[in-house]
């Protein structure tokens, strides 16, 4: 077992959702890897496409999904050629979900036991008992005690529900965990509970964590790696201490940008103007474009290459003058819409 | 202007829905046959007709003269369910707007205060929700004199039950609006925030319970007439049908039992149609209890 | 489960007050009428010895307060009076025809309850198609129409034209049953029960069905399924464990309430099909103008009703487990 093995390979993915005033290209052309043991975020705003990718690769898309293209490789075989057999073998066993929003995504209507068990008999033939045992172990993991497992949902508070639904993922043991954004719905004082509560189970777990979310502190403190997500593309991917202190990508500078650091010295917040593309036509083009202040004609019209970085890639038409973006995206007048282009 | 904004944002908001606005088609269609029933009407509905040999036309089927036939009596059937529309709109109309004008108050105020008041109102509620309503209504107009007025009474009476507890709900949740506490921090009185910022809240489902309501109180008009309550001087679709039943014809005058039954149909469906009954179905807000 | 038995307890105690109100109710309504209320104890036909005779036996001379004691303490012992067209006392009138009504009653309610729900999961697996749209415009259709009227269409069409159904009646004139079970086991019975209870049923079941099509695809669209589907659950098992169950809830409520109506419903289809039960005789008492009978029939059918609510409610409570907590 190579420290360094790859398990997951995305390579370009597009997922599509059909509406009735058109098509949404909610991923298109999506590609990166997670080795194993390694944790991946993906950050960026809502609408970006975190959310559907993570559902494609469990093929949870909803009706009006549809996967327009691409591999997801999983330790060789590629997802969206498994039939329903494989592929419910996969979920769970395999990859698990911490979903968005815990609050909905358990069933009113059944105690917490009942719903976690019911993930471990779909897939392993033991007896009921073990598998209560079972669910009282995962529970203890998160901190639950194991007389909360015969309530209902309704019983729980916000926090509650979260870390039940962190224990129902565990409780597998499987390869890859996706986490969805699973602190927003949180107070931040809960909210770092539960980061340290995951932070814990990493420590333990022998596992892979992806995990999606548009708050750059909560990626700060768990991962390893990171892929930028703008537009339903992935605009830069990388080592997140580098893409942190010194990231490649003018989006990523300006989410930088955005987040206050509680240490160091006290910086005015710069955000910027405008809005997430509508991905319903979208340009063919850098999606970032319009937004960038460092943008041009090119960047309108012409899809930026891939370039490849010691540790990932980004796509933007300036890379080679990356050094000046990043000296001028420390500026507060550079952010201001209508100024002189750099 | 203020008037023609809503007008106009009314007959729009209208056309989006194409299932209401055939209710609506349809509820116009039977309204204007009920104000001009008298015009159109070819023959008086209770008077038997004879042919020229002096033979009463009984249970003649549809033809030139008749285009609905005859009933048992020689009576035409089209004039007969060309008046009856009226007390079926009469009496649907009437009843809709004292029922849900009654359920909007009581909810709005049991809604509103909360507490013992709330208690005590939904208890009666309860408790009116355990009486059968169609036997309570037979015997109300057996007891009081079969009319209009008593069966409208019978329907009032009991039917504000579902709007009440449905506007006490809406009520529920527009409470803890911080319009509301606004309004409260002001200064103003209970009565006036109930009825100046509550009420237009929960105006649009008042609305979709008037037209559901309709649906229901000409059911039950006809379905007292057919049990045989129904107004002894005035038609109706439900008399029509009792006459056809207890006359035995039933089986052999078709156009004397179809067409009655269609038109309720109709009218019926209306009301749930243009109180976009189906959407009431599918909110789960709107939903009783 | 004390929860539980703390809300059936509480419901129990609810039945009791609304039961105490419909027989004060009665009481009350028969003395509102125009003219002479005596008529409503008394047949007007008798002499005026009987007549007095009667007054003191029911205490009509007295006062309305002890009037009422003396009502509720015949109420409580099933005594309703003399039946005017039968001269038994009304309790024993009503008493044969309670059972009739009973079994009409579970008949269509089980018509309804299943056509609801497998109607209800059977247009919403057709959504949006040809099938679904006529469907629920067939539906509508049944919804409006009188449940009477519905009746006699059915008459005409499978006991008048096609003949394989009888015209009506519980029973074919001049069978011999030897007890009341074999009775209602019979053939010839459930020949008889078959179209009312089948008009019954249909017109209960058509808002069950539309509420139950809708919460079908609300459910299946909730993010527990979702995350149902993302454990590796078969979709036939999240089908009937998580959809079905999540959409049955608003259905049963719905059901409920239609229940409740339907009581009503049965005195048409009795009178339409001629099944001697409570509801047609008490339209029959009414037009004698057999007030203890209508008032005794009145008063079992609202037990009815309660208890019919009743069972809705704990039906409920069973299977949404946020009721009892609440």
């Amino acid at each position: 077992m190579i420290q360094n093995e790859e398990i997951l390979e995305v390579k370009n993915l597009k997922t599509y959702y059909k509406i009735s005033t058109g098509i949404i290209k909610a991923i298109d052309n999506v590609s990166f890897q997670l080795n194993r043991g390694e944790t991946l975020g993906l950050i960026g705003e809502s609408g970006c496409g975190k959310t559907t990718l993570i559902k494609t690769i469990l093929r949870i898309l909803p009706s009006n999904g549809l996967i327009a293209g691409g591999i997801i490789n999983y330790k060789g075989n590629d997802i969206l050629k498994m039939d329903s057999k494989k592929i419910n073998k996969l979920r769970w066993e395999e990859i698990s979900l911490i979903p968005q929003s815990a609050m909905n995504s358990l069933d009113p209507v059944y105690k917490l036991r009942n719903q976690i068990v019911e993930a471990i008999l779909a897939h392993e033939s033991i007896s009921k008992k073990e598998a209560y045992k079972r669910a009282e172990k995962v529970f203890k993991i998160v901190g639950l005690g194991k007389n909360r497992l015969k309530d209902y949902p309704h019983q729980y508070s916000g926090g509650m529900k979260q870390r039940a639904v962190i224990a129902m993922s565990l409780v597998l043991n499987p390869e890859i965990i996706i986490a969805d954004e699973p602190t927003t719905a949180l107070d931040v004082v809960v909210q770092a509970q539960i980061l340290s509560k995951i932070n814990n189970i990493l420590e333990n777990y022998k596992g892979s964590l992806i995990m999606a979310t548009h708050d750059i502190s909560v990626i700060a403190q768990t991962c390893i790696k990171i892929a930028v997500m703008y537009g339903g593309k992935i605009v830069e991917f990388g080592k997140a201490q580098r893409i942190l202190k010194k990231p490649y990508h003018p989006y990523m500078m300006a989410m930088k940008n955005a987040f206050p650091s509680v240490i160091g010295k006290k910086k005015k917040l710069i955000s910027i103007s405008g809005n997430p593309p509508s991905l319903l036509n979208p340009s063919e083009g850098c999606r970032f474009a319009p937004r960038c202040p460092f943008s041009f004609k090119k960047c309108l019209s012409v899809s930026p290459n891939i370039y490849k970085t010691i540790d990932g890639y980004v796509t933007c038409h300036r890379f080679d003058e990356v050094d000046k973006l990043q000296y001028y995206s420390e500026k507060e007048e550079t952010w201001i819409q209508g100024k002189v282009r750099i | 202007m203020f008037r023609i904004e809503i007008i106009k944002n009314t007959i729009r908001f209208l056309k989006q829905d194409k299932l209401r606005m055939i209710g609506i088609s349809i509820f116009l269609f039977f309204l204007v046959i009920a104000i001009f029933a008298v015009y159109i009407a070819p023959y008086n509905p209770m008077e038997m007709n004879f042919d020229g040999d002096g033979n009463l036309k009984r249970l003649q089927p549809p033809s030139k003269d008749h285009l609905l036939g005859t009933t048992y009596m020689g009576r035409d059937v089209f004039s007969q369910m060309i008046i009856g529309s009226r007390i079926a709109l009469l009496v649907g109309i009437l009843s809709a707007f004292c029922v849900v004008f009654i359920g909007t108050n009581i909810g709005l105020i049991s809604g509103y205060y909360g507490g013992k008041i709330d208690n005590i109102i939904m208890r009666i509620v309860d408790i009116i929700y355990g009486i059968p309503f169609l036997p309570f209504a037979l015997i109300l107009v057996a007891i009081l004199g079969p009319g209009v007025k008593n069966i409208i009474i019978a329907i009032v009476l009991i039917t504000w039950r579902n709007t009440a507890r449905v506007i006490r709900s809406q009520v529920l949740t527009l409470k803890t609006r911080t319009f509301i506490e606004a309004a409260k921090v002001s200064g103003a009185g209970d009565l006036r925030i109930i009825y100046k910022y509550i009420a237009p809240n929960v105006m649009p489902l008042s609305i979709v319970y008037i037209s559901l309501t309709m649906g229901s109180a000409i059911m039950t008009e006809v379905s007292l007439s057919f049990l045989g309550y129904g107004d002894p001087l005035l038609p109706s679709w439900g008399k029509i049908l009792y006459s056809c039943y207890s006359s035995q014809a039933m089986f052999k005058a078709w156009w004397w039992m179809v067409p009655p039954g269609i038109a309720i149909i109709l009218l019926v469906l209306s009301g749930f149609l243009m109180g976009r009954g189906l959407e009431e179905i599918a909110n789960p807000k709107l939903r009783i209890r | 489960m004390n929860g539980f038995l703390k809300y059936f307890y509480k419901r129990l105690l609810q039945i009791i007050l609304t039961m105490f109100i419909l027989i004060t109710l009665l009481f009350f309504m028969f003395r509102v009428v125009p003219g002479d209320p005596l008529s409503m104890y008394i047949d007007s036909g008798l002499d005026e010895e009987a007549t007095e005779v009667l007054l003191q036996q029911y205490g009509l001379d007295k006062p309305i307060p002890e009037q009422y004691i003396i009502y509720l303490k015949k109420v409580l012992r099933g005594d309703f009076g003399i039946s005017f067209q039968y001269g038994k006392p009304a309790i024993n009138v009503i008493g044969g025809r309670f059972w009739n009504t009973f079994i009409l009653m579970i008949a269509s309610l089980f018509i309804a309850f299943f056509t609801g729900i497998v109607g209800g999961v059977f247009l919403a697996w057709k959504r949006e198609t040809l099938i679904d749209s006529l469907g629920t415009t067939i539906v509508l259709i049944v919804r409006s129409a009188p449940v009477f009227w519905t009746g006699m269409i059915f008459l005409s069409l499978f006991a008048f034209r096609l003949k394989i159904l009888p015209l009506g009646g519980m029973n074919t004139p001049g069978t011999y049953f030897p007890n009341q079970l074999v009775k209602f086991f019979s053939i010839d019975f459930l020949r008889h029960l078959i179209l009312p209870a089948l008009t019954a049923g249909i017109h209960s079941a058509a808002t069950p069905l539309l509420v139950m099509r809708t919460s079908i695809l609300e459910v299946i669209k909730e993010d527990f399924v979702e995350l149902a589907r993302a454990k590796g659950i078969k979709e036939n098992q999240i089908l009937f464990k998580h959809v079905m169950r999540n959409a049955l809830l608003p259905t049963v409520t719905v059901f409920a309430v239609q229940a409740g109506l339907a009581i009503g419903g049965i005195v048409l289809v009795e009178t339409v099909f001629r099944w001697p039960g409570m509801g047609r005789e008490i339209v029959l008492a009414v037009a004698a103008r057999d007030y203890p009978v209508a008032q005794t029939a009145f008063f079992l059918i609202g037990t009815m009703t309660v208890i019919f609510n009743l069972i809705a409610d704990i039906l409920y409570a069973y299977i949404d487990p946020r009721v009892v907590w609440n």
